[in-house]
């Protein structure tokens, strides 16, 4: 399937992400299949899981940015929730908010699954 | 998109810092077609790519959150290796907090761009701001090198100024012979004073330049002296109050040299001069002159001036008194015996009294040592400026030697050639000649007012004036040479020919402009002389001297072309018999008999007319102007009779036949057939007579009297 495709269907919006690597879609591809060799949610999931919420802020920040870039909203939304739940000292909010992210998460990879 | 930096094969650099890779790797793609990228993944690695490109960098994309060393951490070190100013730097973060964005720009980034951004507006926004950047870089330099020149220039005028008042100072001089230590002392001690002042009252406003620039201008203080009679300004005595008036006036006679003096007024510290020249007599009271000033209203810098006056006064030798001692002098002052003074600065002045002669002998040594340094600095200027000239000018330098090799070699030309050229300038209205034109006729070389000098008929007649002056405005640059031949009385002693040679020469500008005219003038009086003596002979009968046949055919044909004449007559004159006088008498008694003839016409014709010998024994004359037929019979008449006579056994007599224009013809071969044909009648009707032409005359049956095989130009 083509990638355009692939992504449409996943609710991913293909031409914005396109436009943001400045219409190369072999970079995309690229950094799409790369994505899940990202240690940044593993990360995020160790920091949560230890409770050290200062690190969490950070791998949250950096998780949102990478997502926001590949056009995986919802992903990055949550992670902006994240960051400022720490910020507003609002820890409680972490792990619940942790599991929509691994949720979405999961989502995104079986999309980029289907890329070959 | 327009670059800012020429396409081709440099292109401009661009760091991008950011520790995600992803992050780098979209930017790299949007910049790489016109920027070439570098990457730095945390700020220490960025700092390491700004040691090395640091001057060829166009702009650094710094992202915040980064380990080893984050965004503000690069800006840090930035300032303090001043890079700041000349690369611009856009932070691109995700932290768009107020105080983050307040802080980004307080230490120094160009613009903050939030994460994610628009790729297209980052490009636009990159791009005007390395625009920016680099314009502003170019104003730096421009107001670097316009500083340096003004500060090159106010260096010159201050050169050119201290001339100034050193010349000035060296006319005072002349006049006043105790002055010039006078006035070195009061630049010293007005300097001090005013120093002291500076130190103790901020009040005053001085400034180190006010100072400096005060000082050189108390130097001008009494240069009204100049107006001053030397009986007054020199008098050993005490002066009259009159005479103290006449000396109260160099103040203000001061100012009015001041104001003449254009160039000095475009000093900076003119007003200096001309207030300190104008109020350095006034007093703290008000009892000064010449406008009574009181208190601060003098301004101070001549209030300085006064109180180092007087000290300086009284302490040195005058005409009129001794040199008092320091103590003696301040102790004066202090009683008020020289006026009152500003406490402030009576407070200063005795502060540093005792400091003055040394002050005086130190300004002394710094002069003399000043007198031969500026000598060489000078020196070193002008050579350097004129090795700059070299350069720079070195075309003109080289042109104006090849112009002055030229001139030499012109110059050695025309006195070789021994012809006389000359040059003639239009704006000048000069003309000059060559040393041959002074060697011919032992004139001037020059004529000044050319214009006015040629319209003198003593020396060019006004018809040729006329034509030198149509062939001269004839004249173009395609056609640029001018040759004729006048007459001019150049030597004085008349009139002789001369070929005139001009040629323009052009200015090369714009417009292409006469600038004047070479040339030279070739004596042709002889040549002339000659051609005049073999065109003469060429025209005239050898035996009689009068024209030919050719040469009164033209001269009749010319006079009748111009149209100037209104009536004349043609006769045409036959010598009855003369075959026969010939073979009877003799050729030789011809000869004579021909000659004769001649004299009869000549002293029977006028010197406007013509007379020539067309034949052997046929000759013509053109009477010219004879309008009556009355006048025309008698002259005829007089002919014939005089042509009447007998010679040694010859019984002469001739035959005329004549026609007149225009009744009988406009040409001179109808004139010559009609009278031609008149003579024929003459002849048949008895000879001995004339005969005018009429129409009766063509019937009879017609044979030419002209000998030769000729024919008529009809």
């Amino acid at each position: 399937m083509e990638l355009k495709e692939i992504l449409v269907e996943a609710g991913f919006p293909y031409d914005e992400i396109l436009y943001r690597f400045s219409g190369n879609e072999g970079l995309l591809k690229k950094y799409l299949l790369k994505f899940p060799q990202d240690p940044t949610f593993q990360e995020l999931k160790h920091n949560v899981e230890m409770g050290d919420y200062v690190s969490v802020e950070t791998s949250a920040h950096t998780l949102k940015g990478v997502s926001a870039n590949l056009g995986f909203e919802k992903l990055s939304e949550i992670c902006a929730q994240m960051v400022m739940a720490v910020r507003e000292g609002e820890n409680e909010k972490i792990t619940p908010l942790f599991h929509i992210a691994q949720e979405e998460y999961d989502a995104v990879l079986q999309c980029l699954k289907q890329i070959d | 998109m327009t670059g800012v930096y020429p396409r081709g094969p440099i292109k401009p650099k661009l760091l991008i810092v950011d520790d995600v890779e992803l992050n780098r790797a979209i930017l790299s793609e949007l910049f790489c077609g016109e920027y070439d990228v570098l990457e730095a993944e945390n700020g220490k690695k960025a700092i390491e790519i700004l040691e090395i490109y640091a001057d060829s960098l166009a702009v650094i994309l710094l992202d915040i959150v980064m380990p080893v060393m984050d965004g503000f951490g690069v800006l840090r070190e930035m300032v303090k290796r001043h890079w700041s100013g000349r690369i611009p730097v856009v932070m691109i973060t995700a932290e768009t907090s107020d105080s983050v964005m307040q802080k980004g720009y307080e230490m120094g980034a160009a613009d903050i761009i939030s994460k994610p951004f628009n790729p297209n507006i980052i490009r636009q926004r990159i791009s005007n701001i390395i625009e920016q950047y680099t314009y502003k870089l170019h104003l730096e330099k421009l107001v670097a090198e316009q500083t340096e020149t003004l500060r090159r220039q106010s260096q010159k005028l201050r050169e050119n100024s201290a001339q100034m008042i050193d010349t000035l100072s060296a006319i005072i001089e002349f006049k006043n012979t105790e002055s010039v230590q006078h006035i070195a002392n009061i630049r010293t001690i007005t300097r001090m004073l005013l120093n002291q002042l500076k130190k103790r009252h901020e009040e005053y406003g001085l400034t180190d330049e006010m100072v400096e620039n005060i000082s050189e201008a108390a130097a001008m203080h009494d240069i009204g002296k100049i107006a001053i009679p030397d009986q007054i300004l020199n008098k050993p005595g005490k002066l009259t109050p009159e005479e103290f008036e006449v000396m109260k006036t160099h103040t203000v006679k001061g100012c009015e040299i001041l104001e003449k003096l254009v160039s000095v007024q475009s000093l900076t510290y003119y007003d200096y001069c001309y207030e300190i020249c104008r109020h350095h007599h006034e007093r703290w009271d008000g009892k000064g002159y010449p406008d009574g000033l009181v208190g601060d209203e003098t301004p101070i810098w001549a209030q300085a001036v006064s109180l180092a006056d007087v000290y300086d006064a009284l302490s040195s030798k005058r005409v009129y008194k001794e040199a008092y001692s320091s103590d003696t002098a301040v102790q004066m002052i202090l009683n008020g015996e020289c006026g009152v003074f500003n406490p402030v600065l009576l407070e200063c002045f005795l502060e540093i009294v005792s400091t003055f002669k040394d002050g005086i002998d130190q300004a002394q040594m710094e002069r003399e040592q000043q007198k031969n340094r500026p000598q060489e600095a000078k020196e070193e200027h002008l050579q350097e400026a004129s090795d700059l000239k070299m350069q720079e000018g070195d075309l003109s330098y080289r042109t104006l030697r090849l112009l002055e090799l030229e001139r030499q070699k012109y110059r050695v030309m025309s006195e070789l050639s021994g012809e006389i050229l000359f040059e003639y300038e239009i704006k000048t209205d000069k003309l000059v000649f060559s040393e041959k034109y002074q060697t011919l006729t032992g004139n001037d070389l020059i004529i000044k007012n050319l214009t006015q000098a040629i319209t003198d008929p003593e020396y060019i007649r006004p018809k040729d004036l006329v034509r030198l002056r149509e062939k001269i405005s004839g004249i173009t640059s395609s056609s640029p040479a001018c040759k004729l031949e006048m007459e001019i009385n150049l030597e004085g002693n008349g009139f002789e020919w001369y070929e005139v040679y001009l040629y323009p020469i052009w200015d090369a500008g714009y417009d292409v402009e006469c600038l004047g005219y070479i040339g030279k003038l070739i004596n042709i009086e002889e040549q002339k002389r000659m051609n005049l003596k073999l065109q003469k002979e060429a025209d005239s009968d050898p035996l009689t001297g009068v024209l030919n046949r050719k040469a009164i055919q033209e001269q009749i044909s010319k006079i009748l072309s111009d149209g100037k004449t209104r009536h004349a007559a043609l006769c045409f004159i036959d010598i009855d018999n003369f075959k026969s006088v010939n073979d009877d008498f003799g050729h030789l008694f011809g000869d004579n008999v021909l000659k004769h003839v001649v004299s009869v016409l000549l002293s029977n014709s006028r010197n406007t007319d013509l007379v020539g010998r067309i034949g052997g024994d046929e000759f013509v004359i053109f009477l010219r102007d004879i309008s009556s037929d009355e006048a025309l019979e008698k002259k005829l008449q007089s002919i014939c009779d005089h042509l009447s006579r007998n010679c040694d056994g010859c019984q002469l007599s001739g035959s005329l036949g004549v026609s007149r224009y225009p009744e009988d013809g406009d040409d001179y071969g109808t004139l010559l057939h009609k009278a031609d044909q008149a003579l024929y009648l003459s002849k048949r009707l008895g000879k001995n007579g004339y005969q005018i032409y009429h129409d009766d005359c063509g019937r009879f049956p017609f044979q030419t009297m002209l000998s030769g095989v000729d024919e008529y130009v009809e």
